[in-house]
């Protein structure tokens, strides 16, 4: 079947959005690397885990059925500064993953550098976090809200920005976040993060569907030219 | 996604998805199941870059992970999937045990959701939840138990499609008896030939009338039926309408049945095999009796939950809604929805306005609408716009089947309705399923069908292969799938199965109808390929007709079939237009002139007639059969079958229909010739009027209304002209100017083919080719624009009298006289097609020889004998000579071989006589005697002088200029040097479509007649 017509069709960029209970199942966790499976060792509530593992294996199940390779086989590495990255001859496709129990987001592009972050909105979130990572613009922007619930949205909104461009950058251009400023508006379908009043790279960021209780953001280097935005519910299995 | 070979992209493909999605999508089943099998570690679905082949190449694989995913509740092994490599007799799942009204009515989704929704009743609509269906079953199921039913009996039921429908049609499948079901509207005698072999048990019927029956009162007929089937000991009515008289059985109430106590419930109703009988369906036999069609309760279950979860994206919460009653496999295919969650909307009334359905669909809210081509068609011309005047917020797709579904429909319900997927199916009867159908993910194209469906090896099988992209071909499967059905009731020994769908390609599925794969990677439905018209020796499928004809706004439906004419098949087009239209000449000659323009001339149908109906079977399936059985006057075979028998008659006994009678022109054969010329053309063109200077060829004539009107002018007239003429005169104006003129003797073979047209540049002078006459450039003739003119010279031999001549030189010298007769001096232009370039290029060497100028040779892929190429071919072609002797030989008909090679020999003495110098005597004998035998002798003798001189001529090196027009499929590099090497005075090559024979043909003669005008103005 010939794919050039499909080609104009198709998404530059998928983003999936998950939903785990906490309880992991065997399956998944075989489905992790060692790296991971150490990591998921090392947290405090065994349902901070169960959602660090139905997260990854989540994230291994989509790439595998993507490329075309079985999970177990699939081989990961780290970029500088972090981001994982998967090994030749995968290292085409690039993907982001976010989670913040109960959700996990998992962003996926074969053209584009992308970085993806979802925050539970916390009920309030502590105020010395922010000026720690945020610029003298952003800080403004917080402070001129009067309401203080609209600007707890508008602090996640800032920190899922900010988190989704770093991380999409994979700190290789070794910033400091405070040199950085992104957009608080959240009603903003695209933004450009600039640093000291000029633009980074070709960076830009993206709004997602809403998820409830939760702020998101989508960083993409370049301009793609459809983003598909799919759930991935119990349903089937 | 740019990618590897290996990667698939099917999982991030979106149809329809907005640049900036405002929610977020849940993925498609397809996708879920891909995720599955990823989870699964499946290798084998990751293998192609399609998962259709990847399917297909392991399909057992797939059914298995795909009934292990579905959740199909069944007992047994799959431990076997298939039990055979080939279509016919592969068994699915032989150990696997399951129940198909259990599957249906799984506990899997809460009791409270939504099962069936029946409407148009007269005791208004009727809703049940899944628990409350399963109940009714299992009370209905114990009754037939009670009552004697066992698994293997037949039950039918007279139906229609509501909720009482559904409910036996499930208990009498739950208890495991093999089920038939027929609508109401269909006559007794028709129903009677369905359910009669199948020696029923019980009867299920709706007795009550409803007000839009026609004919006699259904319980009568009910009755009559009921009395028909002798093994039928019960019926069981499924409304509390009085119960007809003389009723031979005992008449049960289904309403008093739901009170029955329930044995079993449906985990208690037995796992049957997989392969067990389910459903029999009927398919309208074109050969009288109807196929009676046994379908296994696995094989249908699967398919049926594999099409609606992974090609409809079936899910609890969705509404189906299917155009339907109960005589037709879509009711069968819809009642499956119950085993995906979903919920059915029936519907058993009139349709006494056209928007009825789209009313159901918006107040019912119906997620996904199946419907027909032809209600689109109809909903469009009452200009419906359900879009703005309904609520159709739920619709999420349209589905349609029956016929083709055209692009014009297609974006009708995107412009009128909702701008959501519309997707055609198509399958039939016979296999209970779909071969192709939609796909949430493949690209929308209007006039295509997106997917084969998963698992099915399906092709399209034409000469040039399978899958040919934009080639036209039979529609098969190539491996086993689950609803082959399992046989012909009543066909012990599978013959009849065997004939029916397995001999036509050996050891596939073929399926009977034509389709093509599009370059873009879709279906395209072509019609049934039993429909296909053999007309003047041309395939023509009646689908490239209707596309053409059901463009026009006046024309509300069409039919053409072959009607026999003792000098071969005629195709008769029969119209029926829209309310108050008539058929005009006007129309008729419009009609012609876009069929001649779009298709091809052959495409123009000799009779066009206008009628108020045409054949439709019950399912409202139109019948080429019956009409073509109406128009050659012999009984309709399959008469019962159709929903309107009375129009048969308008068919048969239609004024248009008379046959190739005598031309009667009354008094205006006396009259001046031009309208003489014009009362005969419009007496064969069947169009009127004519104007003077329209032109022959554009009226839909064609090569043989040709040699009658020739014949007619030479009967009436004492004239006997060339059909070429028409070339040079193909208007009454001009033909009436030749018949006026004087004649010139001699020069009959010199043919004006084109007039100038103010150039004064020499006209050009084209050579025959193996042909020996003008008439098969025509089309090239067409083509052309140049200004200069164009004569053809003719071959000799064709006159009685006249010697066939043999030799390249002599037809050259002659050749050159007739040329001079009309240009008696240089410079000249000439040229050739095949043959006609050998004689081309020696009239050039002979005329130069004598001292004139030869401003142009043009060469059309001269041929040149295979003894006279360079060395090497030379060479292959002598060592393969006895084996292509012997094919011959073995060509020819047994009886007949010792006097082929009688013949042969007497045309070796001839050739050893030639090269002696002499005449050769028997050049009738020269060619390929058994494909050739058809011919007249003169045409033989002819062709036999042709190949002669063809095989005795040598090129030699040309002086002057050359130009060598070849088609470029012929690819035959050989040839090129050969003429590179003769062309001593240089060579221009120019390039065309088609190969060496559809060159001149009117599909590929643009590139052609491009090249030879580009030639002619340099």
């Amino acid at each position: 079947m010939r794919r050039g017509l499909m080609r104009r069709r198709d998404a530059d960029v998928a983003v999936f959005l998950g939903r785990s209970d906490g309880i992991p199942t065997p399956g998944d966790v075989s489905r992790l690397t060692q790296n991971e499976r150490r990591r998921a060792d090392g947290f405090r509530t065994a349902i901070l885990r169960g959602h660090f593992i139905a997260a990854h294996a989540a994230r291994q199940r989509i790439l595998s059925a993507i490329l075309g390779h079985p999970p177990g086989e699939l081989r990961f590495s780290e970029a500088p500064g972090g981001k994982p990255v998967l090994r030749p001859p995968h290292h085409w496709l690039r993907f982001n993953l976010s989670h913040s129990a109960p959700w996990f987001l998992l962003a996926c592009s074969a053209r584009h550098e992308i970085g993806v972050d979802i925050e539970v909105l916390a009920k309030q979130w502590p105020g010395p976090l922010a000026s720690a990572a945020f610029s003298g613009a952003e800080r403004q922007a917080l402070e001129r809200e009067a309401d203080p619930s609209r600007q707890n949205l508008l602090l996640h909104t800032v920190w899922v920005r900010k988190e989704a461009l770093l991380k999409g950058c994979g700190t290789g251009l070794r910033m400091d976040p405070r040199d950085v400023t992104v957009d608080a508006d959240p009603s903003l379908g695209i933004s450009y993060p600039n640093r000291a009043g000029r633009p980074i790279g070709a960076w830009r960021i993206l709004g997602l569907p809403p998820v409830p209780g939760a702020a998101v953001a989508l960083a993409v280097a370049g301009v793609p030219r459809r983003i598909c935005c799919w759930r991935i519910t119990e349903a089937s299995a | 996604m740019d990618g590897l070979p290996g990667a698939d992209h099917s999982l991030l493909h979106a149809v329809g998805v907005s640049e900036r999605q405002s929610m977020w999508s849940d993925i498609s089943q397809m996708q879920a199941f891909r995720l599955h099998l990823a989870e699964r570690g499946a290798a084998w679905a990751q293998e192609h870059e399609d998962f259709h082949a990847a399917s297909v190449r392991h399909f057992r694989a797939f059914w298995r992970e795909f009934l292990h995913w579905s959740q199909l509740e069944h007992g047994g092994s799959v431990a076997q999937v298939c039990t055979s490599d080939t279509a016919e007799a592969a068994l699915f799942f032989p150990s696997v045990q399951l129940n198909y009204a259990a599957s249906l009515l799984s506990r899997r989704w809460s009791d409270d959701l939504p099962a069936v929704t029946a409407l148009g009743g007269a005791t208004g609509p009727v809703r049940l939840s899944r628990g409350a269906l399963r109940h009714r079953v299992s009370a209905l199921a114990t009754a037939l138990h009670q009552l004697g039913i066992r698994p293997g009996d037949h039950v039918v039921g007279v139906m229609r499609n509501d909720a009482e429908a559904v409910t036996a049609a499930l208990a009498a499948t739950a208890i495991g008896a093999t089920l038939a079901t027929a609508a109401p509207e269909m006559g007794s005698e028709a129903i009677l030939d369905r359910f009669a072999p199948l020696r029923p048990r019980l009867l299920f019927a709706h007795l009550a009338p409803a007000p839009h029956d026609q004919g006699e009162a259904l319980a009568q007929r009910v009755a009559a039926i009921a009395g028909a089937l002798e093994d039928c000991a019960t019926l069981v009515a499924l409304d509390d309408a009085p119960i007809p008289d003389g009723l031979r059985q005992p008449v049960l109430r289904a309403a008093a049945l739901y009170d029955t106590a329930p044995e079993a419930d449906a985990a208690g109703w037995p796992q049957l095999p997989f392969n067990h009988p389910l459903f029999v369906l009927f398919s309208s036999g074109t050969t009288g009796r109807p196929k009676c069609i046994v379908h296994g309760a696995g094989g249908t279950l699967i398919e049926h939950v594999k099409e609606h979860r992974l090609h409809c994206d079936l899910r609890p919460g969705d509404r189906l809604f299917f155009q339907t009653g109960c005589g037709w496999m879509m009711w069968n295919w819809q009642l499956s929805a119950l085993a995906s969650g979903a919920e059915i909307i029936l519907y058993s009334g009139a349709v006494t306005e056209t928007d009825r359905f789209w009313r159901i669909v918006a107040e019912q809210q119906a997620t996904l609408f199946g419907t027909s081509p032809p209600y689109l068609r109809m909903s469009a011309a009452a200009g419906l716009e359900p879009g703005r005047d309904l609520d159709l917020t739920a619709l999420r797709g349209v589905l349609t089947t029956g016929s083709v579904l055209e692009e014009a429909q297609h974006l009708w319900v995107h412009r009128h309705v909702k701008p959501v997927p519309v997707q055609s199916i198509s399958g039939g009867t016979d296999i209970i399923g779909c071969f192709v159908l939609g796909h949430p993910h493949r690209p929308e194209i209007p006039g295509q069908i997106q997917s084969r469906s998963l698992a099915l090896d399906v092709r399209m099988r034409s000469a040039e292969g399978d899958d040919v992209p934009g080639a036209v071909g039979e529609l098969i499967c190539a491996n086993p799938f689950p609803s082959r059905p399992l046989g012909f009731f009543g066909d012990t020994g599978g013959e009849r199965f065997h004939e029916a769908y397995f001999s036509q390609n050996p050891g596939v599925w073929t399926h009977g109808d034509l389709a093509e794969i599009t370059p873009e990677g879709g279906i395209r439905m072509h019609g049934r390929s039993d429909g296909v018209m053999k007309i003047r020796g041309i395939r023509i499928g009646p689908a490239e007709i209707y596309r053409v004809v059901c463009r026009f706004p006046e024309v509300r439906d069409a039919m053409v079939v072959a009607q026999r004419q003792p000098d071969g098949d005629r195709a008769v087009l029969a119209l029926v237009l829209e309310q108050g239209t008539r058929l005009t000449p006007a129309l008729v000659t419009a009609l012609r002139r876009a069929l001649v323009h779009e298709a091809s001339a052959a495409h123009v149908p000799e009779v066009v007639m206008q009628v108020d109906a045409l054949p439709v079977t019950h399912t409202g399936k139109p019948s080429e059969a019956a009409m073509r059985d109406a128009v050659n006057g012999v009984p309709v075979r399959n008469i019962a079958a159709l929903a309107n028998p009375g129009c048969i008659d308008a068919l048969a006994n239609h004024p248009g229909l008379r046959g190739n009678h005598a031309i009667d022109l009354g008094d205006r054969a006396e009259a001046d010739t031009e309208s003489f010329l014009r009362a005969l053309w419009e007496e064969l063109l069947g169009v009127s009027p004519i104007g003077r200077d329209e032109d022959f060829f554009a009226l839909g004539g064609h090569s043989l209304l040709a040699g009658r009107l020739f014949g007619e002018i030479e009967q009436r007239r004492g004239l006997r002209l060339p059909i070429a003429t028409l070339f040079g005169a193909p208007t009454i104006a001009a033909l009436a100017a030749v018949l006026d003129a004087p004649q010139r003797d001699g020069t009959q073979r010199l043919v004006a083919m084109r007039a100038a047209a103010g150039s004064t540049k020499p006209p050009l002078f084209l050579v025959h080719s193996m042909a020996g006459r003008m008439l098969e450039l025509w089309a090239l003739q067409r083509a052309l624009t140049t200004p200069r003119a164009v004569f053809g010279i003719e071959a000799r031999g064709f006159e009685s009298g006249m010697a066939a001549q043999s030799c390249v030189h002599d037809m050259a010298a002659d050749y050159i006289r007739v040329m001079r007769t009309q240009q008696p001096q240089g410079p000249y232009t000439i040229g050739g097609y095949s043959f006609g370039g050998l004689v081309a290029l020696e009239m050039a060497q002979q005329l130069r020889a004598a001292g004139e100028t030869v401003e142009q040779l043009i060469i059309m892929d001269a041929m040149v004998h295979p003894a006279r190429l360079p060395a090497p071919q030379r060479l292959s072609h002598l060592l393969t000579r006895p084996g292509r002797d012997l094919r011959a030989l073995l060509s020819a008909p047994p009886g007949q071989r010792l006097d082929w090679i009688a013949k042969k020999l007497i045309v070796a003495t001839d050739r050893v006589r030639v090269k002696l110098g002499q005449p050769a005597r028997r050049l009738d004998l020269v060619g390929n005697l058994v494909e050739e035998a058809h011919l007249p002798d003169d045409l033989r003798r002819v062709r036999g002088g042709m190949l002669t001189a063809a095989r005795n001529y040598r090129p030699q090196p040309y002086a002057g200029m050359m130009t060598l027009i070849h088609p470029e499929q012929q690819g035959n590099q050989n040839m090129l040097r050969l003429w590179r090497k003769l062309a001593r005075g240089g060579l221009t090559v120019r390039a065309v479509q088609g190969d060496h024979f559809t060159m001149i043909l009117p599909a590929e003669v643009a590139s052609l007649a491009a090249a030879l005008d580009a030639s002619l103005a340099a």
